[in-house]
């Protein structure tokens, strides 16, 4: 794919990892997980009780104001969490507004349930007459890129993008092919998710794909993923204004692929990832040796790991034997509609930083994910490409390619 | 029946609930522009108001613009109401 060189030049994060970047990378590479017993919702007759909140010592009120806080659900609080911080951190100046050369794309799958779970065990529980005129511009999907975009003046192409667990992925590659087409100057890109409300954790109960224990990909003792909570984004510039402006460079974005697997709504088909594997690398041009990390999707179902490891080595080669790969919802938990976002934030780091972070809980290697997995403890390496994973309910393929910046 | 100077109290208090404004901050003579309420936040006012009287305010309500609108509008509903029910029991 032809244009402009992208680069990532702020970024952001709040999850049960911390409140902001720095916590969640020293965290990650501490080896220190964020899955505990949940706090939101009683937990019985739930078959699981653990979960990656977000620390009780979020306090919404001290980031917002009362009346905007009647508008945000906290996905959206969430979202604006860790936008606030990326574009800290990358030093842009949009006091003035953003204007419409920037754009915002966010991906969430349950938009604002929490509130929405709420209304209705009002509604039909309690029997309330109404609900508040804020609900709907409160619950809906897009009020996270639209809380965005309202406060830094963004009004350039802004969306949301839901596809399953891989929503935030896409978002940041839309966000990417958008800078490097040159439709937009600048995109702030991630996701958010808060999907710790008692109905839909009953949900995900009766789907039986939720661990009793912990979340423990790639190894013989997985069985099953650990819901997570948060928001992460990255700010994406053309390599050439980033450069203008002295800005931080953390990492360039170089691909992206995608695929559907035509297959089935819950399990996945290894020939689907492994050709959004191969179009990612194709987009970067980049053939499979110059890969060496992977930011794998590694839900720690019995089904995802081996079908994963099946999709790297057919997309990869023989690479699959080497690449150093780690899971770190082992860590943050899943994140549904954000866990592309704070994957590739993880996925960033790991470049800059040359640490490859660890899976955390592994315990006996298996053979159907005969992987060279970075098993408990981080691992410093020369890491120059680093791809990341999201493979989604209902087939839904996503894969960035991220290249350390010098 | 209430007196207008509880109608015109709990009016006030309830705009301050519903918009997290201070407590004894709204007046009278406040505008609903003046204490930056927009159109939702007008439609909130009119849920809280009515949860606050236990009643159902009439279409007109919508068009309340100031304070002494909506204070104005209650006292007349709640005279009305009183009226009535005191014409059913006669």
């Amino acid at each position: 794919m032809n244009g402009r060189r992208v680069v990532v030049t702020g970024l952001g994060t709040i999850s049960a990892l911390g409140l902001d970047a720095r916590s969640f990378w020293t965290a990650l590479i501490d080896g220190r997980g964020g899955i505990r017993p949940l706090r939101a919702t009683p937990t019985e007759p739930l078959r699981f009780t653990n979960g990656a909140e977000v620390s009780a010592s979020f306090s919404p009120s001290e980031h917002f104001e009362a009346r905007r806080l009647d508008l945000l659900d906290r996905f959206a609080q969430f979202a604006l969490m860790a936008a606030r911080e990326a574009v800290a951190s990358s030093g842009l100046d949009w006091a003035g507004g953003a204007g419409p050369r920037v754009g915002v794309v966010t991906g969430s799958c349950l938009g604002g349930q929490d509130t929405e779970d709420q209304g209705f065990a009002d509604l039909y529980g309690a029997g309330v007459r109404r609900f508040a005129p804020h609900f709907i511009p409160k619950i809906m999907a897009s009020a996270g890129t639209s809380q965005i975009s309202m406060e830094w003046g963004i009004e350039g192409p802004s969306f949301t993008i839901t596809t399953a667990c891989a929503s935030s992925g896409h978002a940041i590659g839309l966000a990417f092919q958008m800078v490097r087409s040159g439709i937009l100057e600048a995109a702030l890109a991630g996701g958010s998710e808060a999907p710790f409300s008692n109905g839909h954790l009953r949900a995900w109960d009766a789907l039986r794909v939720v661990s009793p224990g912990t979340c423990r990909p790639f190894c013989r003792e997985r069985d099953g993923m650990i819901l997570g909570e948060g928001g992460a984004m990255l700010v994406l510039e053309p390599l050439e204004a980033a450069r203008r402006r002295n800005a931080p460079i953390i990492a360039e974005i170089v691909g992206f692929g995608m695929s559907a697997d035509a297959h089935h709504p819950t399990q996945p088909w290894p020939p689907g990832a492994a050709r959004a594997i191969a179009a990612c690398l194709a987009d970067a041009k980049l053939a499979p040796d110059s890969v060496g990390h992977v930011n794998a999707h590694g839900t720690a179902t019995p089904s995802n790991d081996p079908a994963e490891a099946q999709a790297l080595r057919l997309a990869l080669g023989e690479v699959a034997d080497r690449v150093s790969v780690t899971s770190t919802k082992s860590a943050h938990g899943h994140l549904l509609g954000a866990a592309g976002a704070v994957e590739a934030v993880a996925t960033v780091l790991s470049l800059l930083h040359q640490v490859a972070p660890p899976t955390l809980n592994f315990g006996t290697a298996d053979p159907s994910c005969d992987l060279n997995v970075v098993a408990n403890e981080s691992r410093p390496a020369r890491i120059d490409v680093a791809l990341c994973n999201s493979f989604a309910f209902g087939g839904l393929n996503a894969v960035l390619a991220f290249r350390r910046f010098d | 029946m209430l007196e207008p100077a509880d109608i015109a109290e709990r009016v006030l208090r309830g705009i301050e609930r519903a918009q997290h404004l201070p407590p004894r901050s709204v007046t009278l003579d406040d505008t609903f522009e003046e204490l930056g309420i927009e159109s939702f936040d007008a439609i909130y006012i009119l849920f809280v108001l009515e949860d606050e009287f236990g009643v159902d305010l009439p279409e007109e309500a919508k068009e309340y613009r100031t304070v002494r609108d909506a204070v104005d509008g209650m006292r007349r509903l709640l005279e009305a109401n009183e009226t009535s029910s005191a014409g059913r029991e006669a």
